[in-house]
């Protein structure tokens, strides 16, 4: 059996699976979103069955001998070498018709085929509405923010001060960075919301916890940080946020567990906070986690876990 | 009140709510164009639930609608059609966000409530529908999906595999039935096979429309019934007065 990644090996999270992959004897079939002329893809269906084979370089692999496929791929008008190229320019119609293709195969094998696949696009559409998603995760037994996604500037500022304060950020998946609501300063940029809603959410105060998981293990770290959002702790408040490997409750590991499964995301990002007042708190989950970070500066052995759950065939 | 929400061009909405109005409902249609123009647009996620309200002036509010028929393809984006590209994305990006979370949890029964992937409601890809079709127990064409081919492959490979004989019958499919069911088998000019209706409650159910209101697209040649595709947005039109019934009923079925 082999594994497919489809992704840049260049890519750190794709780099380090891959490294992984190669520590546990695995002999991966990578298929590079910028080689698309010297791949080929053939999927089809017969007698309701799903066949065909996936060609790298001189390397054709039968799609019923892949056991498990990580998708990081990048879409075709996002290709450097097809920068500025157009729709119908014959070589964006390949790189189209290959991801389409490849699409196609990842969305049907794990029903088809038993292949494990982290994670099929489609789930991961999921996280392209934070609000939506967050229904989802009050379902897998976590708290979310109280949250209101509003065109009304004077429904915004009622909510900013029945909360004592709140973040704002974006609605849906582009990221955003999460900044703290300045009633004062921000009151004329305010009425700009009234052409598009915005999403305010009360200033959870405790510590992040950055949960991967993987199948039904779990791998958390714990973020120091006094920065709004820590991902831009420098910007924010002038040095980087540390991590640390963090031993989660089996109650919660559970309940990530649980909500990875429910989402249909094998390889999963939980965004927890260890709210101050004693909540655990969820903020998202990210379908496609750039785990490199968390897996080098806490010592995280994700990449290790994803290679293990994708060699496992079903 | 009931909601009908579309697509300008949406004849098959328009004609669901002229229905609804001669039945004596009251019925509000609101295109993603009235949407996208709205005096105020505002959802509460919390401890204490979820809530949403959807001021569009004259038109009304939408609050606490009793039926929602949701066919809502495209993003209400109308007011930003002139900005910059790079505005104009992002605007999309928030009201396709905005838009699948208000009708996730807008109250009453909802026909359908949005999937990640299609505002309108379940939307697998093709080849994903037509392997649970397969498991389901419904005949499905060979079909090739690899590189370079065109997006009705089902249709297409169901026709040709059918030749000269092939009828396409489009099935409209409330929470798993067929409605209308008598008159298909007038319509496709053959006998339904056996098991035929409860391999597509298992599709339906298989694909999240368990409760849900799909077009399912059928070619028959003589004793053989091929899955050839579905949709989030059947023609209405197709099943007529069963289907507005039908639709009225689910209103009685959701709890106080």
């Amino acid at each position: 059996m082999s594994v497919m990644v489809w992704g840049v090996p260049t890519e750190s999270p794709v780099e380090l699976l891959l490294g992984a992959l190669a520590r546990q004897g695995a002999d991966p079939v990578v298929v590079h979103p910028r080689q698309f002329l010297e791949q080929s893809v053939d999927i089809h269906l017969s007698g309701g069955e799903l066949r065909g084979s996936i060609r790298v370089g001189d390397r054709t692999t039968d799609v019923g001998d892949i056991s498990g496929v990580y998708v990081r791929p990048i879409e075709p008008e996002l290709v450097p070498e097809l920068k500025d190229v157009p729709a119908d320019d014959p070589a964006m119609l390949r790189a189209r018709a290959e991801f389409d293709a490849l699409m196609a195969f990842t969305e049907g094998a794990p029903d088809a085929l038993g292949c494990r696949v982290a994670s099929r696009l489609s789930a991961m559409a999921s996280n392209m509405s934070k609000p939506y998603q967050a229904q989802l995760v009050q379902k897998g037994g976590f708290d979310t923010p109280e949250t209101v996604v509003t065109d009304d500037p004077e429904e915004a500022r009622a909510f900013v001060r029945a909360h004592r304060g709140a973040i704002y950020k974006s609605v849906s998946g582009v990221r955003s960075i999460v900044s703290v609501v300045d009633l004062d300063r921000e009151a004329e940029r305010l009425e700009l919301i009234r052409w598009c809603p915005v999403q305010f959410q009360e200033n959870v105060r405790g510590r992040d916890v950055r949960v991967h998981v993987v199948g039904d293990e779990v791998y958390a770290a714990i973020v120091d940080s006094s920065a709004t959002d820590y991902r831009y702790a420098r910007a924010q408040v002038g040095e980087d946020a540390t991590l640390a490997p963090y031993a989660l409750p089996d109650d919660v590991a559970e309940r990530c567990i649980g909500l990875a499964r429910d989402l249909d995301l094998p390889f999963a990002g939980v965004d927890l906070k260890l709210a101050d007042d004693g909540r655990i708190v969820c903020f998202e989950v990210n379908p496609s986690p750039g785990y490199s970070w968390y897996e080098t500066a806490a010592g995280l052995p994700i990449s290790d876990a994803l290679a293990r759950w994708l060699m496992r065939a079903a | 009140m009931f909601v009908v929400l579309c697509d300008l061009d949406d004849s098959a909405a328009l004609w669901l709510d002229s229905r609804f109005r001669d039945l004596g409902q009251s019925c509000m249609l609101v295109t993603s164009g009235l949407l996208s123009f709205a005096r105020r647009r505002t959802q509460w996620i919390g401890r204490d639930g979820t809530r949403a309200i959807v001021d569009l002036g004259e038109a009304g509010v939408i609050d606490q609608p009793d039926l929602v028929v949701n066919r809502l393809l495209s993003p209400p984006v109308a007011a930003w059609q002139w900005a910059k590209p790079g505005e104009r994305d992002y605007a999309g990006a928030e009201m396709t966000a905005f838009a699948l979370s208000w009708l996730a949890a807008v109250p009453g029964a909802v026909r359908n409530r949005p999937s990640p992937t299609c505002l309108a409601g379940p939307s697998p890809h093709p080849l994903r529908a037509a392997v649970v079709a397969h498991r389901a127990g419904l005949d499905v064409p060979d079909a090739d999906f690899g590189a370079g081919t065109a997006t009705l492959r089902l249709l297409e490979a169901a026709v040709r595999g059918a030749a000269g004989a092939a009828r396409v019958l489009h099935l409209v499919v409330l929470d798993g039935r067929v409605v209308g069911a008598d008159g298909v088998e007038h319509r496709a000019g053959a006998r339904m096979p056996e098991g035929f209706s409860s391999a597509i409650t298992r599709f339906a159910s298989a694909v999240g429309a368990a409760e849900g209101l799909i077009g399912i697209d059928i070619v028959v040649a003589g004793s053989r019934w091929w899955f050839a595709g579905m949709t989030p947005l059947p023609d209405l039109m197709v099943a007529g007065d069963a289907l507005v019934q039908e639709l009225v009923g689910l209103v009685e079925k959701v709890p106080a």
